[in-house]
């Protein structure tokens, strides 16, 4: 088969353009080849853009570009340029996550590389430790503002933030515990044991949210998630089943569920957290803490082993720990703080959401949320088999 | 030797260069997918990873649970009847288009594209406002003293989830089948009437052979689409709505178990397979598989 003259010259000037590209090079080792008058001129123009890029760091601080990967808004809570980070001079490049799932499975795919950021739920930080070497280890030197954490934070009572060499993996800035969230005008529950009441059949909603289920019912028949056995993932089932039997929905977040009762659809949640009807104009959205007991979510802040930009990620997490900005921060998520200091600084509305006066006393007889974690024969995979019948109706 | 000269023309409208662009997409989007999710189905799952040793555990654990088997017979049942309940009302409105709106089957076409330019989730919602306890529906029927209690099982129910795929798959059904239909002209027609027949031996002997391949290929389409849904399940579907879809969809972020979430993967694909085969198969024993035009 043989070519044109039209075909030919396509081809020629591809492997012209080829041959041009490859020689002229990334400019990076173009300097060989430079003639002594070039030479000194780039000096000069890399002088100047040296002495520009000074002045910018100078102006921005030293915090630079952080690649973030985690929850939406977890990631600027003042604004670049504006507020209390501003002078650390950090812009984000952020990725948004839907479920902390998509931390794990990216990392697990060696798809991590360059993330300096992660923000997660500690739940499954206790989980995602057994994919070595994903998250970069962090002293208290690094991070001033770790003494004021609150003392069960400090010491990782439950064994979520810290190695086993005692350093920090993940780092708690906010927090929230999990109960019943109703509609006031429709019924009044303290229990879950309340929403097996016949006037509730149909009118119950369910997150969507395996790990909190898992963790509702563990933390309600007196059972650790994260060391259930398979008869103790019996009873467990059991607990959920009856009170999925009162349930109209699945519900895929908790923002629909706040939309659920607001539109009459549901009258109670199992699951929701206080700071939930702070995003709703109507006071009747309340939040109970079960007397079965309750558990709490912790946000957490993780640098990851393949960090570009460690530095900048260690003064973002610092600056989040500064009392005045925590409180800020909390304030604006409708969560409680992790911060000592922190506590007399939040708005009257959050403060009468948590229990700040006896953190000590709550925390004792409550937990923080774990997954299972499969030391005992169920890990998550076991429970989400079980789940998935439930969700089925079964 | 060949001494043909290819010229550019002839180069650039050559079937290899003009198929070449397509194959390396599907080979790099959807072949290397396929035999990775394949590879992982035989894999042991592990935390958000698969390993050795290779097993068939993930295929018996989809084929053995109880939950795998009520989802799927979800996915089917509501697949049919969308795909069904779709084609069957899109042909005609595709017949009506083609040969009888004249000048308003331009805007009517128009409009049915258009409704697909709102989000995905935001008609999901607009159904929970028309089906919900204090929706449109309930509220008419109750204003109208025709009913005394909301009717709950309009929404977070099966019926729900069929609803809202029907609503979501019509306009889908409804452009395919009048872009298959448009080469068939009035005066195939015009013809048949010429030599006597009526407008149900028209429709059952001239227009129903020729848009039988193409309203087979709309039934698969929409019921490919609307039984592996996943989102329409969670915002409507209650407790008896999952579809198969949320199950794998859990297995791959929620317990990270890839080896489970991909073997019913590929068991999804075989189905789809072999009903694509015997649909197939059907058209041609029915020899409706080939439709020369001209």
């Amino acid at each position: 088969m043989a070519f044109t003259r039209q075909v030919r010259l396509l081809l020629a000037l591809l492997l012209s353009f080829t041959l041009f590209a490859a020689a002229c090079g990334d400019g990076d080792d173009s300097s060989d080849t430079d003639s002594s008058e070039d030479a000194t001129e780039e000096a000069a123009a890399e002088e100047e853009t040296g002495d520009e890029a000074e002045d910018s760091e100078a102006a921005a601080g030293a915090g630079g570009e952080i690649d973030y990967l985690g929850w939406e808004g977890y990631d600027n809570f003042f604004g670049a340029a504006d507020g209390p980070i501003g002078d650390l001079g950090i812009t984000f490049n952020s990725t948004y996550m839907g479920a902390p799932s998509d931390i794990a499975s990216r990392f697990a795919s060696g798809g991590g590389e360059g993330i300096d950021l992660l923000a997660w739920t500690s739940a499954n930080h206790a989980q995602y430790r057994s994919i070595e070497g994903t998250l970069s280890p962090i002293t208290e030197d690094e991070v001033p503002n770790l003494k004021g954490l609150v003392s069960q934070f400090n010491d990782d009572t439950w064994n979520q933030f810290k190695d086993d060499d005692g350093n920090w993996l993940a780092i708690p800035f906010s927090f929230a515990p999990l109960g019943i969230t109703y509609n006031s005008t429709a019924v009044e529950p303290t229990s879950y044991a309340d929403l097996l009441d016949p006037s509730l059949t149909g009118r119950v909603g369910i997150p969507d949210v395996p790990g909190l289920h898992v963790q509702a019912a563990s933390a309600a028949l007196g059972y650790q998630a994260e060391t259930l056995t398979p008869e103790e993932l019996e009873e467990v089932i059991a607990f959920m089943q009856e009170i999925w039997g009162q349930a109209r929905v699945l519900s895929p977040s908790f923002g629909d569920i706040i939309g659920l009762l607001n539109s009459g659809e549901i009258d109670a949640a199992y699951g929701g957290y206080p700071g939930l009807g702070a995003f709703t104009e109507n006071p009747d959205i309340k939040t109970v803490f079960p007397s079965e007991g309750t558990f709490s979510f912790v946000e957490v802040y993780s640098i990851p082993a393949g960090a570009d930009n460690r530095e900048g990620a260690l003064a973002f997490i610092n600056a989040m720990l500064d009392p005045a900005n925590n409180a800020t921060i909390n304030d604006a998520l409708a969560q409680a703080t992790t911060v000592s200091d922190a506590i007399p600084l939040v708005s009257e509305a959050n403060a009468e959401l948590y229990p700040y006066d006896d953190l000590d006393g709550f925390f004792a007889e409550n937990s923080v949320m774990t997954l299972p974690g499969g030391a005992n024969g169920v890990g998550m995979g076991e429970f989400i088999e079980q789940y998935g019948a439930l969700a089925a109706g079964g | 030797m060949d001494r043909r000269r290819l010229g550019l023309g002839g180069l650039l409208r050559h079937p290899l260069t003009v198929a070449t662009p397509s194959v390396l997409v599907m080979l790099a989007f959807f072949f290397a997918p396929v035999v990775i999710t394949v590879v992982y189905s035989f894999l042991t799952g592990e935390l958000f990873q698969v390993s050795r040793p290779i097993t068939l555990g993930n295929y018996e654990s989809a084929l053995t649970l109880d939950v795998n088997r009520t989802m799927a017979l979800n996915s089917v049942i509501i697949g049919v009847i969308v795909a069904t309940v779709t084609v069957a009302v899109g042909m005609p409105v595709a017949y009506w288009l083609h040969f009888s709106a004249g000048r308003w089957a331009t805007p009517v076409i128009s409009l049915v594209v258009a409704s697909m330019f709102a989000g995905y989730l935001v008609r999901i919602y607009a159904w929970r406002t028309v089906l919900g306890t204090n929706g449109v529906i309930n509220s008419g029927l109750s204003g109208s003293g025709l009913i005394d209690e909301p009717l709950g099982f309009l929404i977070f129910s099966r019926a729900a989830v069929t609803i809202a795929e029907l609503h979501l798959m019509l306009p889908f059904a409804i452009v395919m089948l009048y872009a298959a239909i448009r080469p068939i002209r009035l005066d195939h027609l015009e013809a048949a009437e010429d030599l006597g027949s009526s407008p149900s031996i028209r429709w059952r002997r001239l227009i129903l052979p020729l848009m039988a391949a193409p309203m087979a290929s709309a039934w698969m389409f929409i019921f490919i689409v609307s039984s592996s849904d996943f989102v329409t399940p969670q915002f409507l579907g209650g407790l008896d709505g999952q579809l198969i879809g949320t199950q794998i969809n859990r297995y791959f972020r929620e317990s990270g178990d890839y080896g489970k979430g991909a073997a019913l993967a590929v068991l999804m694909i075989v189905f789809y397979t072999v009903l694509y085969l015997l649909i197939q198969g059907g058209l041609r024993m029915a020899k409706l598989n080939r439709i020369e035009w001209d």
